[in-house]
């Protein structure tokens, strides 16, 4: 039966390659949105490996001087002792405001709009990772899962290196297997050649640390220690206040307020983690959905366009099944035979595609989505377009299956 | 001849009513996607007011400072743009803008969120804002920093309701502003103009601001004329090429005067800290993108097509029969193709306009005033008379192709 129909598509081969290219040009549609789709569903899943509800962040804008913002700045700099006496005075009215059960610094902090990357050289092999500067406070204000060593604390503050933390995907990175703990983080040189200016000595791993939110995706971080109360470190810029749980929006404009009376000619930004996030999703899923709805409606043109053309090639051919019911083929063999032959059109162009894809490792996309996900993707498209084409088949194939024989010898 | 065609066209495919519809809702769909798609980017970047002089406005809208071990990007500061913007040789006026922060008022207990963006005031004469009550500040009041504000429409609703709100106070991020002028609202994809709130740039809490190489500030050059364009880069770049760092850590600075465009497109393909930019490679990719998107509706087409001219091998053969030349019979068919794919364009631009009214209510883009104008609907016929021409084409040809004694009969090949 199969070599009967394969030989039926042989004849018409010319009509029949443009549809095999229809349904192959909308098989590597369907698969990049479900490429696109896995890879935001996988993201919702994970862990971001901290805890944004009940937190706001506080973003601070000092009354700075040019230097101090210049620079990324370390646990010595000496900052301006008028500032910091202000900082200070800031940081114990956050704390002692009723509903605020703890304060901690980041920044950038997550879902913050600046981005810090370090560049170093390690092994003779260049490194990009990001990472932000925190304070000893803000573990607990985030809940940070640590899976090794620990958090910063008083301890290291006569260290002469700068202590880090880093997530597990950079530990992994830069040191595989080993235990990254008490390890140096960055190369002897920097990658413009010169000796290192610091040296960043792992103290903790966490479990994972994700900056951008659900939606983005996963990146090698690391923390670098700062002080809140340093007014020339970069911690100071971004506060992250854990409030207790119901705590509502017009706390938010009196702790604002109240900050402000401290430092007159500071400015304060308080916005809660929540807010940021979901105005962060809302962004990053417009463009998914809108594209979703475009191919939703594309393969919907597919599926109308399909069964005209099978609809049209039935009608084109009724003499032909005409002929075949006269010869005793049930309705159920020709509505068979009409399914069957959409159905193989669609597998050997779909074929085509599968060979295609599992050729080109796309952009790394194998990488990150993993293999059997890969796979799994690829053949979950496949089904579905071949359920579109059986299922814009079905309708024609009822019609094929009422032509009366009579009639359609008649016809011709 | 093309009338006889066309009378002949709009029979052929009332003969044909699913047929006709399948075709038409595919034409339909594809184009409502791609004249959204225009209309969006019209929204953008197309001079709409307040940009009126768009086409001889360039920006400096980041600086890109590297030091051995850390590279970062960031607005200009107002240093930068104070010292090394103003005067450059062929710029009628330099206005200096902060980017827009949000700011929260309370209102009768409510809280409400706005923009708040500083400027100066020569910001009000590079951009031409509709003034729907009073005006802008002066340089005067920017000098002295008067506490006063500018607000849009929306905003003067949220704090005053329908009451006009020149002389009123409003209060914001703890500062109160006396209103100056009420403007029309601008859509927040019209980056450059947008905000809920202006206020002169003096009124900032703190004086941090004048000193940064880097902070939070958009410089906006009128040039006199786009020819000056290069001049203006070059001579901006040699003279930040003299700024005095008095820090060790940062080694170079990239900051370059950009169009709007030119900017998109270094934000999208990540072309920051490049002195060229590339805004043609933008286009190319959006041209590209498009014509992707049209490749799976076009070869639907074809094959409906293709499925519709078989049906009528008979009419054909005997058209042929007759003597009707392949290229008569090509032009015939092209003609008729063309014409649905114009009625779908119509089709789509009225789907269009409702499309673009429902994500104007969603409120998804805060003030979008997403419309279709002329240059759209230009643009989307055009792309209508294209679609149907490629579509046609293939079929056509394999029509034209078909031979008179096999196609009376039937030709099934």
């Amino acid at each position: 039966v199969i070599r009967h129909a394969l030989r039926l598509i042989w004849n018409r081969k010319r009509a029949n390659l443009m549809l095999m290219v229809e349904i192959l040009v909308s098989f590597l549609v369907l698969f990049a949105v479900a490429t696109l789709g896995v890879f935001y569903a996988d993201g919702y899943r994970r862990p971001l490996g901290y805890e944004w509800e009940n937190v706001w962040s506080v973003d601070v804008e000092q009354n700075a001087t040019e230097r101090s913002s210049e620079r990324p700045a370390g646990p010595t700099d000496a900052g301006d002792a008028e500032a910091a006496e202000t900082l200070r005075q800031v940081l114990l009215a956050a704390r002692s405001f009723p509903g605020v059960v703890r304060v901690a610094a980041a920044f950038p902090g997550p879902w913050s709009d600046a981005q810090m990357v370090r560049q170093d050289e390690r092994g003779g092999r260049r490194l990009d990772y990001r990472v932000a500067t925190a304070d000893d406070g803000l573990a607990d204000v985030l809940g940070l899962r640590l899976t090794a060593g620990r958090w910063f604390s008083a301890e290291d503050d006569g260290a002469t290196w700068t202590p880090v933390v880093v997530n597990e995907r950079l530990a992994q990175e830069v040191f595989g297997g080993e235990d990254p703990l008490g390890q140096r983080l960055n190369g002897e040189r920097e990658p413009d050649g010169q000796p290192a200016r610091e040296e960043l000595r792992v103290v903790g791993v966490v479990d994972e640390y994700r900056p951008d939110g659900e939606y983005g995706a996963s990146v090698s971080f690391a923390f670098t220690r700062g002080h809140a109360d340093n007014p020339a470190s970069n911690a100071a810029r971004s506060l992250l206040v854990r409030v207790a749980p119901g705590t509502g929006a017009q706390t938010q404009e009196k702790l604002a307020a109240r900050l402000q009376a401290v430092a007159r000619d500071w400015s304060f930004r308080v916005t809660p983690l929540a807010e940021v996030r979901a105005s962060a999703n809302r962004l990053r899923l417009a463009p998914v959905v809108a594209v979703g709805l475009v191919a939703a409606s594309l393969m919907l043109m597919v599926a109308l366009g399909l069964s005209g053309v099978v609809w049209q090639s039935v009608t084109r051919r009724r003499s032909e099944i005409g002929l075949r019911r006269a010869q005793g083929a049930t309705a159920g063999q020709i509505q068979a035979q009409v399914l069957l032959e959409i159905g193989l059109l669609s597998s050997v162009a779909l074929a085509v595609g599968i060979a295609l894809l599992v050729q080109v490792p796309l952009l790394g996309i194998v990488d990150w989505l993993g293999a059997r996900v890969y796979l799994a993707d690829l053949f979950v498209s496949a089904a579905a377009i071949l359920g579109l084409a059986l299922l814009s088949g079905l309708y024609p194939s009822f019609i094929a299956a009422r032509i009366s024989p009579v009639e359609a010898l008649r016809y011709e | 001849v093309l009338r006889r065609y066309l009378t002949l066209a709009l029979k052929v495919l009332a003969r044909r009513k699913v047929f006709t519809a399948i075709s038409l809702i595919g034409i339909c769909f594809t184009l409502v996607v791609l004249t959204v798609a225009a209309a969006l980017l019209d929204h953008v970047f197309a001079p709409h007011p307040p940009e009126v002089r768009l086409d001889r406005t360039l920006a400096i809208f980041s600086v890109e400072m590297s030091g051995p071990t850390y590279r970062s990007m960031s607005p200009a500061g107002y240093r930068l743009l104070d010292q090394y913007a103003r005067g450059l040789p062929g710029v009628e006026r330099l206005a200096i803008c902060s980017l827009p922060g949000t700011v929260n008022s309370w209102v009768d207990g409510r809280k409400v969120e706005s923009y708040l963006r500083r400027t100066d005031a020569d910001f009000w004469r590079v951009l031409s804002f509709d003034f729907l009550e009073g005006g802008p500040f002066a340089d005067g009041e920017v000098e002295r920093a008067s506490m006063v504000a500018v607000i849009n429409e929306s905003t003067r609703r949220r704090f005053f309701g329908e009451a006009p709100a020149v002389g009123r106070a409003i209060e914001a991020d703890g500062q109160r502003f006396t209103v100056v002028g009420v403007v029309r609202d601008v859509p927040i994809l019209r980056i450059v103009p947008f905000s809920d709130i202006w206020v002169p740039l003096t009124t900032a809490k703190s004086d941090g601001w004048r000193r940064g190489l880097r902070g939070h500030f958009w410089g906006l050059l009128l040039a006199r004329d786009r020819a000056d364009f290069p001049a203006i880069r070059a001579e901006f770049a040699s003279r930040i090429a003299r700024v005095d760092f008095q820090d060790e850590a940062v080694e170079t600075l990239v900051a370059v005067p950009d169009t709007l465009f030119a900017h998109v497109s270094r934000l999208f393909l990540f072309q920051r800290g490049e002195g060229e930019s590339h805004p043609e490679r933008l286009a190319a990719l959006l041209a590209g993108l498009g014509f992707l998107f049209m490749v799976l509706p076009a070869v639907n087409l074809v094959n409906l097509n293709m499925s519709r001219i078989l049906e009528r091998a008979p009419e054909i053969g005997v058209r042929k029969a007759f003597g009707a030349s392949s290229w008569t019979l090509v032009g015939q068919f092209l003609v008729e193709n063309v014409v649905l794919a114009v009625l779908g364009g119509l089709l789509a631009f009225v789907a269009a306009h409702f499309v673009l009214g429902a994500i104007d209510q969603t409120g998804l883009i805060p003030y979008s005033d997403l419309r279709l104008n002329p240059r759209v609907f230009l643009g989307g016929l055009a792309l209508a008379v294209v679609f149907g021409v490629v579509s046609g084409v293939y079929p056509a040809w394999r029509m034209s192709r078909l031979h008179p004694v096999e196609a009376l009969k039937g030709g099934t090949r």
